[in-house]
């Protein structure tokens, strides 16, 4: 077929198909640079690229040359392939191979084609070998690149037998993989390669199965099953699962110390887990009964525990009865343990944790599968599961579920039909649970027991929802036992799971919006739906649950804070606001969070804060209005009224040192916190006026705690809090009463701050807080230019307006009378510190963006010291922080335009920028990040000053080839697009030079580029590869390979700039030829070292005369391999990392051209230089690096000046050490 | 403001050194005792032993006199104690002999603190031999006192 398209221009003849078979010739193949192998030549550099997108850009002829060898690259990784170098190159070639698409393609068909062929390629690859652990990310690229890359179309023309195949292999390799994953896991190893490779099929899966509307219907649901099997049973404990297990059965149990910053299991496997539940979802039928049986079996086992007897397991799961015998006896053990001591056996510990783990990881596959999250929409239930629901909804017979719920506390199997109902539904968890629950028995801690987990247990899937209510019920009347007595025991990290769950769950299924969904499931929406007794319940249970956690748990500080995120979500949504207001528990939690009783006090400081926040939020909830005003009567009034009573007492400037007032104040200041994070668009209006209330007393507060900074910060982070959450949402005169404040607030700081010293224990950062705050409340105050949701419809805009600049304070106002206090209190020494430097420069960005018009009106030496930390920003600090420096110019320079007035200061500063934004982007290394601001604030100092000769002769100069037109540059957008393209363009081509730019085509020169990360890997030969061309260059002799003509003549051999390489002009490579041969001496050794061109000149001038010196190439570039045992492979990276044959301080002279300007690469190279020098070093690179070269090798520079075939921007210079006539 | 009938001086002669708080709510630059010497919570985190462990908090304190580091770890039910942090501004009136002379809000002159060692207290020295006037701001906790901070008077 592809031999029939136009387009074929290179067809492997029937040689090349032999040699094809055999590795080394294959990978000569791709590296002989004779003529059509240059094609495949860049066909594999493309290939490893990781851009393989580049394909498309190649003309029609070339790329098909892949599609031709990837059979070849097939059959050649399956004989390397022991050699795990070599493999992972041909491995990446096949990835990329795989992900080829464009106008490469002529029609679909061949497409199809192609797919087919590599896919049968692919199969019949895996299917004939074992799998490597080094192979395992390379197949998995492959696979997701294919997936990835080619459309459902083609990937659906496939013929069905081959699609069916290859399903099947990936789902063989998934399950492979992810016990490969799991064992990795256990033995705990660096590399994790099977995880790897096991996300990324995991990631394929998804994009499959997302589209599954393409592919026949339900062919997925098998794979499916298996690879959601698969996942469960690794992270279930044995005999169920193998989690733990290493190869030989050992299960391996470590307690480790397990700090904060470790990630949730839930982050840490979001994107696994994602893939598992959709997966979960497609075979809905299977996993969802499977996940209840696993819960089933897990309220078995606590059922043993209660009842001490044997479980009724075998009903259920005969399979695993075996093991819950097993476990069993442990458990009774443990019980009596636990009557008579409060100590716990290690060996018991160890199996409650194997529990929680299992536990654990059923709640978290439950809750991937049961709802998405995605952040900021609504989230809807997944059409799968409501699918799953409506199915079953025919087969539950809602009378006897609301006789269930009509009757807590009694046991189903005393309602006639009931059971089987459960029975047919699998929801036999339910059963045990309310039997248990209704034993008699003054065991407290058996239904504390029972109520931790029916938590779990009312999670039961969609079809089952009805009878949540139920359950809940009945454990809520059962449950009001002491828990405290086995909190030890139980597991936060499972507390926290359940509260993860049950927040999910409640944002996505309660109270259903049936407008949302086109079919809905009766079940759910008779449960849970609006007005619904069912939903009433789950709110009331829930509550229950955020109640008796914020106080069992008010020591666990993660899950405390996921059960208040919980409550926050019942509330922010007005509907289940409204029914969560109507609980009697939503009250007294108010009231005893407003007392400040125990134990909500007890929280961190940062629960307390959501929790209020939670609170506010309820209270906007609909209610009747006697009902609101007694809600905030209870809520919000005792706050304002003790504090105000507080703060109003006569003597209080006398107590308030003392620690009761103290804490009053700061429970107070948090509790403000909290309100302001509960702004919202419709409740913006009362809560702005009551805190303003708060803000002006607060004033008061920063005089009479002006010597405590703890306090100080807190209130500086009410105001930051404040404008942080509502300035968005002010109209005019409301920002204008909030800037009011801020601006006394900024008084008072700077009265109280100005000249204090003080002796702060605290680390150095810390001390710094206020600061750092007051910067983060004036770049908040001056986000209110960029985002505005206002309305502009407020009462007082149209006075204001006529009354024109007649207001009192304006955000300018305050931001610079803020920058004023600020700007002299950060030093040089505070900008070392990132968080206060990234403040820092974000705040004058912003306001050199806001207000230019201001920056010129600042006292002399405030715009010093701003200009100047501008210029240390550029140039000295991380590329974000000089981004921002680069993006405050632009505007400066406009404003200076505008004015038209020169030898302002402003004026002057920027003509100093302009030479160091030219310099930046044009001498030094940079970011290529950058080049776009560097280029805009360029562009416009540039048009600022252009009028001055000087510098626009020098500009002209260098931007001949840059600006096309020849007409001055003015502001325009079209012409500013037009020059930052051309600078793109003109920075990445002339200047490569010493432009980072150049490391995305060779990674040699920049060590943070290195080969650590796999995917973007550069070409590189293997050792092996390395050996073999070595020994067929050295049989096809000197005149073989790429060059030709004269073999020695300078530029036989190609410039290649993205290596760097510019040779010397004739004259120069003469001279420094001549230079060295008679530093040599008559049978001296000369190295050259990146310096080919002199090499090829020393050899040309050899042949032409009788003095004889041998001479070593040192180079990088595997082109001049040509010249035989003479050239070194050498990589500047590896300085010392040379040929046996090279031994210390042999050669009379060096000479030496680094490739780059880099200090960097200046000293590696220096290393060799020193290695293999007696003592002469001829050094040649830019005249920048004359310190450097002075300072490293203790080289002078020289006079001559050598110049190149073409151009360099940069100018360039010899060093020696020596008395040489280059010197004058 | 300044009330003179009220006693500065014994206006917390009830009031115990320290009282106590659950782990939990201790915060970051907040104080607490550690081995027994009041401290400022530099640093604050939690861990836990295995997956299913409960939250321990690991605290690094310094102390607020003699800038030593302690350190502690405990269960985070546990209760810790919380020294009674106090701060006064006092006018500098005279330096003699290494003590500083304070005059307080009801014209009371003590002179039973030291001058501060290193940077602070050259510093007040050095403002204060050159005229200036200022305030001082001492710390007082769990029985012990010491000058923190200087402020140049506002005029």
């Amino acid at each position: 077929m592809f031999e029939a398209t136009p387009n074929v221009m290179l067809k492997p003849t029937e040689s090349w198909r032999e040699s094809l078979l055999d590795h080394r010739v294959m990978d000569l193949f791709f590296t002989i640079g004779d003529r059509e192998a240059d094609l495949i030549v860049e066909a594999r550099k493309l290939c490893m690229s990781s851009e393989a997108c580049v394909f498309c850009q190649l003309p029609m002829g070339r790329s098909s040359v892949p599609l031709e060898l990837f059979e070849g690259v097939y059959v050649v990784h399956r004989k390397i392939r022991e050699d795990s170098d070599m493999a992972q190159d041909s491995l990446q070639c096949l990835a990329q191979l795989a992900s080829m698409h464009g106008p490469i393609f002529p029609d679909e068909n061949a497409q199809v084609t192609y797919l087919a062929h590599l896919v049968e390629g692919l199969l019949n690859m895996i299917n004939g070998i074992e799998i490597e652990d080094s192979e395992a990310v390379g197949i998995a690229n492959i696979i997701s690149n294919l997936i990835s890359t080619f459309p459902r179309s083609v990937l659906t023309a496939l013929p069905s037998e081959l699609f069916g195949s290859f399903v099947n292999c990936l789902t063989l390799l998934t399950c492979s993989f992810g016990r490969s994953a799991a064992l990795e896991e256990v033995l705990d190893k660096d590399d994790m390669v099977y995880m790897e490779a096991y996300d990324k099929l995991l990631e394929s899966w998804l994009t499959l199965v997302q589209e599954d509307e393409h592919f026949p219907r339900g062919c997925f649901i098998q794979p499916a099953v298996q690879v959601f099997n698969s996942y469960i049973q690794c992270h279930l404990a044995a005999p169920d699962g193998t989690r733990n297990l290493t190869a030989n059965g050992v299960s391996s149990h470590e307690e480790e110390e397990i700090n904060e910053l470790q990630e949730d299991d839930r982050e840490l496997f979001s994107d696994q887990l994602a893939s598992i539940g959709m997966l979960g979802r497609i075979a809905a039928d299977h996993c969802i009964p499977l996940l209840t049986g696993y819960r089933l079996l897990i309220q078995e086992f606590l059922l043993s525990m209660i009842n001490n007897r044997r479980p009724h397991v075998a009903r259920i799961c005969r399979l695993l009865e075996d093991r819950v015998t097993r476990l069993h006896g442990q458990l009774q053990r443990h019980q009596q343990h636990l009557m008579s001591t409060s100590d716990t056996d290690t060996g018991d510990r160890i199996v409650l944790d194997e529990l929680y783990e299992d536990i654990h990881w059923i709640i978290l596959v439950s809750g991937y599968l049961l709802a998405d999250d995605p952040q900021g929409e609504t989230p809807l239930i997944p059409s799968e599961v409501m699918e799953y629901s409506i199915k079953h909804s025919t087969e539950v017979d809602i009378n006897t579920t609301l006789q269930l719920l009509g009757s807590p506390g009694e046991k189903p199997t005393s309602i006639p039909g009931c059971l089987t109902n459960v029975e047919c539904l699998g929801m036999c968890p339910a059963e045990p649970a309310t039997r248990a629950a209704a034993l008699p028995g003054p065991q407290p801690w058996r239904q504390a027991m029972l109520q931790h987990y029916s938590s779990h247990i009312i999670q039961l899937e969609p079809g089952q929802r009805r009878l949540l209510s139920a359950v809940l019920r009945t454990s809520e009347v059962e449950s009001r036992a002491t828990r405290a007595s086995l909190t030890q025991l139980l597991s936060p990290q499972m507390g926290k799971d359940i509260v993860w769950f049950l927040r999910r769950w409640a944002k996505t299924y309660l109270l259903v919006d049936e407008k949302l969904y086109g079919q809905i499931s009766m079940p759910l929406s008779t449960a849970f739906g609006p007005d619904t007794e069912g939903a009433q319940w789950i709110v009331g249970y829930l509550l229950d649950k955020v109640i008796n956690n914020l106080s069992v748990w008010s020591s666990e500080p993660e899950l405390a804070n996921d059960t208040v995120e919980l409550l926050v979500t019942l509330v922010e949504r007005r509907e289940r606001a409204n029914i969560v207001v109507q609980c009697e528990n939503w009250w007294s939690l108010a009231k005893q969070f407003a007392s400040r009783s125990p134990p909500l006090h007890m929280l961190s400081s940062a629960v307390q804060r959501t929790l209020m926040k939670a609170l506010v939020l309820g209270g906007f909830a609909h209610m009747d209005s006697d009902t609101k005003q007694q809600y905030w009567a209870e809520v919000l009034h005792p706050l304002q009224q003790r504090f105000l009573n507080l703060i109003n007492q006569e003597n209080f400037a006398q107590i308030c040192q003392e620690e009761v007032v103290k804490q009053e104040i700061v429970a107070t200041l948090e509790a403000l916190c909290g309100i302001a994070e509960a702004t919202q668009i419709d409740n913006v209006a009362s809560l702005f006026s009551f805190l303003m209330d708060f803000l002006s007393n607060c004033i008061g507060l920063m005089e009479v705690y002006r010597n405590s900074p703890e306090t100080i910060n807190l209130i500086i982070e009410v105001f930051v809090e404040v404008a942080h959450k509502q300035i968005c949402y002010l109209g005019e005169t409301k920002s204008m009463k909030l800037y009011e404040v801020c601006l006394m607030l900024l008084q008072v700081y700077s009265k109280n701050n100005l000249g204090r010293k003080r002796l702060d224990v605290a680390g150095e950062e810390e001390q710094y807080q206020d600061l750092l705050l007051i910067m983060e409340l004036l770049t908040n105050l001056l986000s209110k230019e960029f985002i505005d949701f206002s309305d502009s419809d407020e009462v007082f805009r149209g006075q204001e307006q006529s009354s024109g600049g007649g207001r009192a304070v304006s955000a300018a106002d305050v931001v610079l009378y803020g920058v004023n206090i600020v700007l002299p209190l950060m030093s040089q020494d505070l900008l070392k510190f990132p968080s206060l430097c990234n403040q820092y420069y974000k705040l004058i960005t912003f306001i050199c963006e806001i207000f230019p018009e201001k920056i010129p009106q600042l006292p002399e030496d405030l715009f010093k010291s701003l200009m100047c930390s501008l210029e240390l920003g550029m140039t000295t600090m991380s590329s974000e922080i000089s981004q921002l420096c680069l993006e405050a110019l632009s505007p400066l320079a406009e404003q200076c335009a505008k004015t038209q007035e020169k030898d302002t200061p402003l004026f002057i500063a920027t003509q100093h920028f302009l030479k160091l934004v030219f310099d930046m982007l044009v001498l030094q290394k940079h970011n290529t990040e950058m080049t776009v601001a560097a280029g805009e604030a360029l562009y416009t100092l540039v048009c600022l000053h252009q009028r001055d000769a000087v510098i626009y002769q020098r500009l002209a100069e260098a931007f001949n080839g840059l600006t096309a037109s020849s007409t001055p540059p003015t502001l325009d957008r079209k012409q500013k697009v037009a020059f930052l393209k051309s600078l793109e363009e003109f920075v990445a081509n002339v200047n490569i030079y010493e432009m980072q730019g150049a490391i995305v085509f060779f990674p040699h020169s920049d060590s943070s580029m290195k080969m650590s990360d796999s995917d973007d890997e550069e070409p590189r030969l293997s050792a092996e590869t390395l050996a073999a061309l070595q020994e067929f260059y050295t049989e096809s002799g000197r005149t073989g390979g790429s060059v030709r003509g004269d073999p020695f003549s300078v530029g036989a051999v190609e410039e290649d700039w993205r290596m760097s390489q510019f040779w010397y002009s004739e004259e120069t490579a003469a001279r420094l030829a001549e230079e060295v041969l008679q530093q040599a001496g008559e049978h001296g050794r000369i190295a050259c070292v990146s310096a080919p061109s002199v090499y090829q000149k020393l050899k040309q001038l050899e042949s032409s005369r009788s003095q004889r010196a041998s001479t070593v190439l040192l180079e990088f570039d595997r082109r001049f391999a040509v010249y035989g045992e003479e050239f070194v492979f050498y990589d500047y990276n590896n300085p010392l990392c040379l040929p046996e044959g090279l031994l210390p301080q042999t050669f009379d002279v060096v000479i030496a051209d680094p490739p780059y300007l880099s200090e960097e690469c200046l000293s590696k190279v220096a290393l060799t230089v020193q290695y293999l020098t007696k003592d002469k070093i001829l050094l040649c690179t830019g005249a920048t690096m004359e310190e450097h070269a002075g300072k490293l090798l203790n080289l002078k520079i020289c006079s001559y000046l050598p110049k190149h075939n073409h151009n360099l921007a940069n100018e360039f210079r010899c060093y020696v050490n020596y008395n040489s006539t280059l010197l004058s | 403001m300044a009330d003179t009938d009220l006693d500065f001086t014994s206006g917390d002669a009830g009031a115990s050194a320290t009282f106590p708080m659950q782990c939990s709510a201790l915060r970051k630059n907040g104080f607490v005792v550690l081995k027994g010497r009041p401290c400022k919570i530099v640093e604050m985190s939690t861990s836990k032993t295995g997956k299913h462990g409960h939250a321990k908090v690991h605290m690094v304190g310094i102390d607020i006199f003699t800038n030593k580091k302690y350190e502690d770890i405990c269960p985070s039910t546990h209760n810790m104690d919380v020294p009674n942090i106090k701060r006064n501004d006092y006018q500098l009136v005279d330096i003699s002999e290494g003590f500083l002379s304070l005059m307080m809000d009801n014209g009371d002159v003590r002179e039973d603190l030291r001058v501060p060692e290193g940077d602070l207290g050259k510093e007040i020295e050095s403002k204060f031999s050159a005229g200036e006037e200022m305030l001082v701001t001492v710390l007082s906790a769990m029985g012990e006192e010491s000058a923190v901070a200087l402020k140049p008077m506002t005029k």
